[in-house]
């Protein structure tokens, strides 16, 4: 389902899958802690937590206890996750697989025999 | 922790508050929020121990407030319009509040340093902004457990309104409680972890943000035929119908309203994302007012 608005916390988790997506951070990469996020965006660290705790859950960062948040590598490429979420879209609004296989044939420039 | 039971306050024969119960947890940061004329600046000049409620208890860790010096002392009242004499500098108010509060010049000093503010001018040549820079200076370098705020964003540009949020947040971390009224929903939205809204003299709803985010929805949806929203198997707290086309407001369990949705075959049924001041339009509108 598409979602355009999202809240605080989202936005912020959004923000570091995709900077783990396009490999601008990279694994072993330490992430501001809880507080200094906070402190820099204005934000509740409650909500910079939760965010935090969505980021660990799916297994884009782990935490070293007393240490800090690090990146755990690259989970799946940006471009696949981007790939599902507009297909999804595409899906939704009613286009048949077969129609969907002939336009990425077009797009790749591959044949459809 | 901050305690209002069975809250009743009129003004002549208006009754802003009758029966409200709030409770506000300690070291939170908690959005008040409520239409103009709801009762918001009473609220905090009553729980300030400015005013005093014709009925119900209002206790800040268990003692109430009116009159009562030491619990005010703990206590920071930011009013939308604060007082100052005639005259009064910066450094003249700092000297007034350093009589009441436990004062932390340097916490002030980096304050008025940001904000580049001159300290020797009289507070009545500064600008809307510039004041309300020079109070919120004063109400963090005071460092009170309990800190009300009237409408203190505003006239702050964003800048200064960052470094006050993050001044709040510092406090907050102290183990502070924070109060802030205020209109700028998208700012509460940052810096809240819960909230408060009044409406009919009452409280709403309150909680946490993410929480009522997560309760209320709004979907878009459209069926091969004519349905009314009221012949639809789920009750909604709103619902319009542009031609086929239904957009509706419900609370509660959303999965459960989807497959019940769902299972009627929609032609399209998604989701319409609600921030927290949609939620504020939807929980708070009624006929008569503003529509």
């Amino acid at each position: 389902m598409r979602k355009l608005k999202k809240s605080v916390f989202e936005n912020l988790a959004d923000g570091f899958k995709w900077k783990i997506e396009t490999g601008i951070l990279l694994e072993g990469d330490k992430l501001p802690s809880c507080r200094e996020l906070a402190m820099e965006k204005g934000i509740n660290p409650n909500t910079v937590q939760r965010a935090y705790t969505e980021l660990e859950e799916s297994g884009y960062i782990y935490t070293v206890p007393k240490k800090g948040v690090y990146v755990c590598g690259r989970k799946q490429s940006g471009a696949v996750r981007l790939a599902k979420e507009r297909l999804e879209e595409i899906k939704d609004a009613g286009l048949s697989k077969e129609e969907a296989v002939k336009i990425l044939n077009e797009v790749y420039g591959g044949n459809n025999d | 922790m901050i305690e209002i039971k069975n809250l009743c306050k009129s003004f002549g024969d208006k009754k802003v508050f009758d029966g409200a119960n709030i409770t506000v947890g300690d070291a939170s940061i908690c959005g008040l929020i409520g239409i103009n004329g709801a009762g918001k600046s009473t609220l905090l000049r009553i729980i300030g121990g400015v005013i005093k409620p014709d009925g119900g208890k209002v206790t800040v860790d268990g003692e109430e407030v009116f009159e009562n010096e030491r619990i005010k002392s703990r206590l920071f009242f930011l009013a939308d319009d604060p007082y100052y004499d005639t005259g009064v500098t910066g450094l003249k108010l700092k000297e007034l509040y350093k009589t009441f509060y436990p004062f932390d010049d340097s916490v002030f000093d980096s304050y008025i340093n940001t904000f580049s503010l001159d300290l020797k001018k009289p507070i009545r040549n500064f600008s809307k902004g510039m004041k309300r820079q020079l109070f919120v200076a004063v109400a963090l370098a005071c460092g009170p457990e309990y800190l009300f705020l009237d409408e203190s964003f505003d006239g702050l540009d964003p800048l200064a309104r960052l470094e006050f949020k993050r001044g709040l947040i510092a406090l907050q971390e102290k183990g502070s409680t924070i109060i802030i009224a205020s209109h700028s929903l998208r700012e509460l939205e940052d810096i809240c972890d819960s909230f408060v809204l009044i409406d009919d003299s009452k409280v709403k709803v309150s909680g946490k943000i993410e929480e009522a985010l997560d309760n209320i929805f709004k979907l878009q949806m459209a069926f091969e035929q004519d349905i009314k929203p009221e012949d639809l198997p789920v009750r909604f707290i709103r619902a319009e119908k542009v031609g086929r086309i239904i957009t509706a407001v419900a609370k509660g369990d959303k999965q459960q309203v989807m497959q019940k949705l769902e299972s009627l075959n929609p032609v399209i049924l998604e989701e319409i994302p609600m921030d927290f001041e949609d939620m504020f339009i939807e929980e708070v509108r009624k006929e008569g007012y503003l529509k």
